[in-house]
């Protein structure tokens, strides 16, 4: 049974907002809208299924997002990754797209450049979870709604992601500190 | 600062969906919601400036050569077989539609009121909707039959493929001047290889051409690529490395090999998706394997290389007489699946596939019909049905 009519209309306005600012925060304004309408589609289309299941009406929503911006995860490693030039403002004068203007003033120190490109290391569940509390501030009910999991699972999800993220953190931190030493090294050694 | 709190300070400030934007996707979302099929945006003439560059970019980059795609999608309301509108996606800036607006398919994480493909619940993909489809089917898998997928020193594929059931026919004789069928495929008489024995089956035909091996109480089967010669020196270590003790294939794979996928299968659900690609209709072939590795949609002879997929490991391979054949062997949860395409780019695919939508057996059978039945007394009378098993 699809949704259509005013209800549908409503579900639509009441959500979008919500829908967009967390894909667009994963995958960044470009493909956003594109997602943020294919996530209304299904939710039309399988109305029915979430009438059956009697989840939250975010948890939903924010559980068919998941799996849109999952589906495009290179897309997102791509912008964990390059979190500085994502996290650059553009500057000033310079040509911007309307729709990439979502993204401006974050923070660029190597301590959250350091922290992104980790992220793009952990489990997707635990990614997951990580975001939805840190950026979407929801609930752990919210969450278990949306990845189907148990409220129980969702703190530990959430354990599970800050200690994983401090340990690739700080291995890259290592790597990284290796790297730019092993040149001094080798002229020491000449 | 604890990465866990740069990630929080790292959140991107997103202000509301702009308005053009937001007017548009609730265009194109009441057209699916009232069953009409939904209108390509790009012909839109608000569409957003840098959303049309963007698309002309994606158009060259995913379609350049190959001309415009579309799937053909006649939606009808329950009751009517297929009815609707047809659209036919033609124009090379409405194929990016088909690329960068796809419905969204649930291939990974799950709720409760979106199946994920390839999970024990929902382990098919599927069209949306009602679709009018080139072909369907639904194969029960043979008794006792399983795969495996090898990888050789050179990098080529191999496959094997067992079956359980009765002893093999014994060999027919032919009669001198009887009249021979020029497109029958040749089988050569059995040489013995280490301690097994094997035969070359040839045949105009690319997948009528394999290797046989004489084991008790069914049969095995070596599918080499279709370009190599015959009883080359890969193929012979690999039969020379096969023992075989009460229906067991012991392969010992020498140093240098390495076992891609092995398993059995449940079932094989197969639909043909029409296409318009290049002007005129495109074959798109969907063959699904529920509970399954990938060695049974990869036996054959087309050699299989890595490739990246929807974002996961896949292996493409192409046709020997015509490249523009392609064939993608991949999974997406504990379903694997076999693409047979002709003429697409690997974008121009997962274009297609992110059309389709997760369901489970009970909906495959609500919308097309009862699944196959194996059917019949299990035939296997012999005690040592062959099994593989593979050492080093």
């Amino acid at each position: 049974m699809s949704l259509n009519g005013p209800a549908a209309a409503r579900l639509y306005d009441d959500h979008v907002d919500m829908v967009y600012g967390y894909v667009a925060r994963r995958l960044g304004p470009t493909s956003s809208i594109d997602v943020v309408a294919a996530v209304f589609e299904q939710a039309l289309h399988t109305y029915d299924r979430f009438v059956e299941s009697k989840v939250s009406q975010r948890g939903w929503l924010m559980g068919l997002a998941t799996n849109a911006i999952r589906l495009r995860w290179p897309t997102e490693r791509e912008r964990l990754r390059a979190w500085q030039d994502v996290a650059t403002p553009a500057p000033a004068g310079a040509a911007v797209d309307p729709l990439l203007s979502t993204t401006a003033d974050n923070t660029s120190s190597p301590e959250v450049i350091g922290a992104m490109a980790a992220l793009a290391e952990l489990d997707p569940l635990d990614r997951d979870i990580l975001l939805l509390v840190t950026w979407e501030r929801c609930d752990s009910g919210t969450i278990a709604d949306a990845l189907d999991v148990s409220v129980n699972e969702v703190r530990a999800g959430l354990r599970r992601a800050r200690k994983n993220l401090k340990r690739i953190a700080a291995a890259q931190q290592q790597n990284d500190a290796a790297s730019t030493t092993a040149p001094d090294e080798a002229s020491d050694e000449s | 600062m604890n990465p866990s709190s740069s990630v929080e300070a790292a959140r991107p400030n997103v202000g509301p969906m702009p308005v053009d934007a937001r007017r548009q996707v609730r265009e194109r979302l009441f057209d699916v919601a009232t069953g009409a099929p939904p209108l390509p945006p790009t012909t839109n003439p608000t569409r957003n400036q840098s959303v049309k560059r963007r698309l002309v970019a994606l158009a060259l980059l995913t379609v350049a050569g190959a001309g415009a795609l579309g799937l053909n999608a006649t939606r009808g309301s329950d009751g009517d077989a297929v009815i609707g509108t047809e659209t036919s996606l033609a124009e090379p800036t409405v194929v990016t539609e088909v690329i960068d607006v796809p419905p969204p398919p649930t291939l990974a994480p799950t709720t409760t009121a979106v199946p994920a493909a390839g999970s024990e619940a929902s382990p098919l993909l599927m069209p949306v909707g009602r679709v009018r489809l080139d072909a369907l089917s639904h194969t029960a898998r043979p008794r006792g039959q399983s795969a495996l997928l090898v990888r050789a020193p050179d990098q080529s594929t191999i496959g094997l493929l067992e079956t359980d059931g009765l002893a093999p026919a014994p060999p027919t004789t032919t009669i001198p001047g009887a009249e021979i069928d020029p497109e029958a495929p040749v089988i050569l008489p059995w040489e013995r290889v280490g301690e097994i024995r094997a035969r070359r089956v040839v045949s105009p035909d690319p997948a009528a051409r394999r290797y046989e091996v004489d084991v008790p109480c069914g049969t095995l089967e070596v599918a080499d690529g279709d370009s190599f010669a015959l009883n080359r020196q890969e193929i012979r270590d690999l039969l020379a490395s096969i023992t075989i003790t009460d229906g067991v294939v012991d392969i010992a794979l020498p140093p240098g090999w390495d076992v891609i996928s092995s398993g059995t299968y449940s079932g094989r659900f197969e639909v043909g998706l029409p296409i318009e690609a290049n002007g005129g209709a495109s074959p798109f072939l969907l063959v699904q394997y529920p509970g399954s590795e990938i060695a049974f949609g990869a036996y054959g002879g087309t050699q299989l290389q890595p490739i990246e997929f929807l974002g996961s490991q896949a292996w493409i391979g192409r046709g020997l007489a015509d490249p523009s054949d392609v064939t993608i062997v991949g999974s997406f949860g504990d379903t694997a699946f076999t693409i047979r395409v002709s003429g697409l780019s690997v974008p121009q695919i997962e274009a297609v596939m992110l059309t389709l939508e997760a369901g489970s057996i009970d909906d495959w059978i609500e919308r097309y019909g009862a699944l196959d039945d194996p059917g019949g007394a299990d035939y296997r009378t012999c005690l040592d049905q062959p099994e593989f098993s593979i050492s080093r």
